[in-house]
């Protein structure tokens, strides 16, 4: 029998998954760190603390997207919200941002961290160097849900703005370029990470749930379903999202000027992901279906945010026509390195060009942990003995689906 | 319309080994042909060499699939024409009787059957998902298909005329070859087939079939003494 012993592409991608994926312990140091910065700023002699700021994850993190570094001394991206309760009435965005300035210097100096928080364009970053490196970058903002929802019931988008779980999420942010940065204004520049997360959580609601309620059943650590969070279940969706980046982090090693950017890469896999249980089957789906969801609006392309369809996530595409060719080139390349692998050839043979792009120590690894599982015959062997009853397999597959079709020959074609 | 998007997604993952581009209006692909069945834990079942030209006006315009490896007699007992082209399936009966024309669904419905076919005829001299007969008759099958009737009724030709007819009359000869009225044998029965199909595809069908007759009329009577 060809592979007794029951090796098949789903276990190899899923351990190839478990390898590239950012470690349980490493969440929970991010919530520790977040935490910790959540208490300072609520600490009772808190310049803001009046505001009652709340610290959360947003980006990769937060989605369940977030992989460990390609090298091992790399640090991890951590993107934090800060949130203060206040309106655009109590501060400018250079108030706002100044005021959680000074108690993140305050924190960083408090904690002895060697650099001080630099000021970026929309946000501070604060550089942890410990036994594991961090950088991690906090975005100042207050919440900005009633203007949101009229933005978007103005533009036509009423169903996004009557999602409560995501329209209640919407912040107004800062930027140091903003024309009214330094005055009190209405005008702030908008967003919604934890809207957006929201949003992909609901792509995958299903696969969640029952992730979550076998979690439940297989530990007895939670008293209810609803108690776990969810960094501890991973979803078919999350994992092929984070292969893909992976794919995508190697393509671009030595050049990531133009690499497609995550939110871009997340968005399309969510919109073609299609409740695969499989690994197999997500990762297939997606790359097939993956640019489905580009739309070309005035001869624009766009990837639009599902959370504000006003933004496009490709809006550089038109002005770097360079961004729009390297998305090409990957998405060329992950079709090709996924598909030789999934449509050509047996799970134990995982070929060079995807052994490359996931890491050759990794997938090495990773297969020498399988060893034992792949078979013991040499292929070609069974390989003719079987074709005859594989062809029938096949065969009857397509008699269920009804997708026969039988050859033709027309006679008029033979003078051609 | 077909763009390249569209045909890569239709290719690009399912069919690693095909090299794709447009010329102009033309959508090409060339090399390996995989016959696989996804994941599986023997790898691929076959590979068959191919050129592959799609119209971007695809699917008024059957796409031209060509072996070119050498692997298939160019014979009309294979369903190859002489110059390596393959003839996959009669595309009106296709594009008539999917619920899905797509690309996609040419690739993965009449481009893989014939290849699985081949694949299978080779080892068992068995055509898995039958065959058409050459020329018109073969095309007069494919209206019986269409139409739901048995393959091989060779009454297949009246029965679409009746369908095809912008109303049925209770005076013409039953289609079913009985001698009696229509009225009074199958009127009901052609009734409801007509609800049940598409008359213009009939008509198209037809129109097709009629051609096919003339047309090997002219091309295949015996040459004058
Ligand atoms: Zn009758």
């Amino acid at each position: 029998m060809p592979n007794e012993n029951g090796l098949t592409h789903e276990e190899v991608l899923q351990q190839l998954h478990a390898g590239i994926d950012m470690p349980l312990e490493i969440y929970e140091e991010i919530i520790e760190k977040y935490e910790s910065i959540s208490n300072w700023l609520d600490r009772p002699d808190s310049s803001i603390s009046q505001f009652d700021p709340m610290v959360a994850p947003q980006g990769s993190v937060r989605l369940g997207t977030a992989n460990r570094p390609i090298a091992e001394n790399d640090e991890y991206d951590v993107d934090l919200i800060c949130r203060l309760n206040a309106s655009k009435y109590d501060f400018t965005q250079k108030s706002l941002k100044e005021a959680v300035g000074r108690e993140i210097i305050a924190y960083a100096s408090r904690n002895g961290m060697k650099k001080q928080p630099e000021n970026k364009r929309r946000c501070w970053t604060l550089e942890y160097t410990n036994a594991r490196n961090f950088h991690v970058d906090v975005l100042p903002c207050i919440p900005d849900v009633e203007s949101y929802r009229a933005r978007l019931k103005e533009a036509g988008h009423a169903q996004i703005a009557d999602n409560a779980r995501v329209a209640q999420q919407a912040v107004a942010i800062t930027d140091d370029t903003h024309e009214r940065y330094a005055v009190i204004s209405d005008d702030w520049p908008s967003s919604n990470p934890l809207g957006y997360a929201e949003w992909f959580k609901e792509q995958m609601a299903e696969c969640v749930a029952a992730e979550k309620r076998a979690l439940f059943e297989a530990t007895r650590l939670y008293d209810h379903v609803e108690d776990i969070p969810d960094y501890k279940v991973k979803t078919t969706l999350q994992k092929a999202v984070q292969l893909l980046k992976r794919h995508r982090d190697s393509v671009f090693g030595d050049d990531p000027e133009h690499k497609p950017i995550s939110i871009i890469v997340t968005t399309l896999a969510a919109r073609a992901y299609n409740n695969e249980t499989t690994l197999v089957e997500a990762i297939s789906n997606i790359l097939e279906r993956f640019d489905e969801a580009l739309e070309e609006i005035n001869g624009v392309v766009w990837v639009v945010n599902p959370v504000n369809p006003e933004e496009n996530f490709a809006d550089k595409w038109e002005e770097i026509p360079e961004k729009a060719a390297a998305f090409r080139k990957w998405l060329k390349a992950a079709r090709h390195d996924f598909g030789r692998y999934l449509n050509m050839l047996p799970p134990h043979e995982v070929p060079e060009s995807l052994r490359a792009r996931l890491g050759t120590t990794l997938v090495e690894k990773v297969m020498d942990s399988l060893r034992d599982r792949a078979p013991k015959v040499a292929a070609p062997a069974f390989i003719t003995s079987q074709n005859t009853e594989r062809a029938q397999v096949m065969v009857e597959r397509v008699r269920e689906r009804g997708t026969g079709s039988a050859p033709w020959l027309n006679l008029l074609n033979l003078r051609e | 319309m077909l763009d390249f998007a569209e045909f890569e997604r239709a290719l690009a993952f399912r069919q690693p080994k095909l090299r794709l581009r447009q010329t102009g209006e033309i959508l090409v692909a060339k090399g390996e042909f995989v016959l696989s069945d996804g994941a599986s834990l023997e790898g691929r079942l076959d590979a068959f060499d191919i050129e592959m030209l799609v119209a971007t006006s695809y699917p008024e315009v059957e796409p031209l699939v060509r072996e070119v490896g050498g692997r298939i007699p160019y014979h009309p007992d294979w369903h190859m024409y002489a110059n390596g082209r393959c003839c996959t399936c009669i595309w009106e009966e296709w594009c008539a009787t999917s619920a899905d024309t797509s690309f996609k669904a040419f690739c993965e419905g009449p481009l893989r059957n014939f290849f699985l076919s081949q694949h299978v005829f080779e080892k068992t001299g068995e055509w898995p998902f039958g065959e058409r007969a050459h020329g018109a008759a073969g095309y007069l099958q494919a209206a019986a298909n269409f139409l739901g009737l048995d393959e091989d009724d060779t009454h297949a030709d009246r029965y679409l005329q009746a369908v095809a007819a912008q109303s049925l009359k209770g005076h013409w000869d039953c289609p079913c070859g009985s001698g009696r009225r229509l009225r009074d044998c199958h009127y009901a029965h052609f009734v409801s087939l007509r609800e049940r199909v598409d008359r213009n595809q009939a008509i198209h069908l037809l129109t097709r079939l009629l051609e096919l007759r003339r047309q090997e009329r002219v091309n295949f009577r015996k040459p004058p003494r």
